[in-house]
């Protein structure tokens, strides 16, 4: 959660700073900005915080949902001691199933925007490395680049990105070798239980 | 038949898997098994789905049931046979294996 919110802070620094990276009366006169400099930093913003704040809402409902599984013991005491005749309706027991499948459908859903956080990425390091091309005199940018303060701390950013994507490609990996045996199984039961009906 | 459609079946043949095993471990009343209403209230089924699942399941050889008597009634007990119990051994090997 630290990397997203320094990105963050990073490509807002980023936004705000390019009004006063071509100040009224510069010689020479810059040219435009590159659509490539307006809309790199939003995109990074967008997409990383967007990645970031689905797995925190999912984390954050999920944990509770184990915290109330792990302390229901005495509800399902109760449930087992309470007449089979009750009226009362279906309760809202959490179980184990619920929470294993409500990771699987979560990661499901998450892969899709990890796949457009890594092209995201992409554009963030070629932003990055044009702004070293250009600093290094390599490359002469129309635009002037942005301040040396924001470049380092775009320098730490891109470590910290690295480091970010190959945790999440770990997690990724290791879930979809892992991910790959249930619908076998799934299948499996399927047929096992509704054999005759299809 | 779509991937999505075992998942959403699968969740509950687990739920009342677990539901079932749940209360072995429990036994607070009956050393074994649990009663049809409350392993339909655990899983938060309705009643004509729990009963779809509950006769497949049946069928399948995943549980079985027996009737008991409960004062001038009579309640169904579900129980896992060992079947039911080996594919929710293979759904947990799973959950471990993901870590």
């Amino acid at each position: 959660m630290i990397f997203p919110i320094y990105n963050l802070v990073v490509q807002i620094a980023y936004i705000l700073a390019l009004p006063q990276r071509a100040p009224p009366g510069m010689l020479p006169p810059p040219g435009p900005p590159l659509i490539f400099d307006i809309f790199t930093p939003p995109i990074v913003l967008i997409v990383f915080s967007l990645f970031a704040f689905i797995h925190y809402l999912f984390l954050r409902t999920w944990n509770s949902k184990v915290q109330r599984y792990d302390t229901q013991k005495g509800r399902f005491d109760d449930l087992l001691k309470s007449s089979p005749e009750t009226e009362e309706n279906s309760t809202d027991f959490i179980t184990f199933s619920q929470l294993f499948y409500d990771i699987l459908n979560h990661m499901a859903k998450i892969r899709i925007i990890f796949f457009i956080l890594n092209i995201t990425s992409l554009l963030s390091m070629g932003h990055f490395i044009q702004a070293m091309l250009v600093d290094f005199q390599l490359i002469t940018a129309p635009f002037p680049p942005a301040p040396p303060t924001i470049q380092f701390f775009d320098y730490l950013n891109q470590i910290g990105l690295i480091i970010y994507l190959i945790y999440q490609w770990k997690i990724f990996l290791r879930w979809n070798r892992k991910n790959a045996r249930i619908p076998a199984f799934e299948k499996q039961v399927y047929d096992e239980v509704f054999q005759g009906d299809t | 038949m779509p991937p999505s459609s075992y998942r959403s079946s699968n969740l509950i043949i687990q739920k009342i898997l677990e539901g079932i095993l749940r209360a072995d471990q429990q036994h607070t009343l009956m050393k074994q098994g649990i009663v049809k209403s409350h392993l339909i209230k655990y899983c938060g089924l309705k009643a004509v789905v729990a009963e779809k699942y509950l006769t497949k399941m049946e069928k399948a050889g995943y549980i079985q049931s027996h009737e008991e008597a409960w004062g001038d009634r009579t309640i169904i007990i579900y129980n896992i046979t060992p079947l039911g119990r080996e594919r929710f051994s293979w759904f947990i090997k799973i959950n471990s294996e993901m870590g």
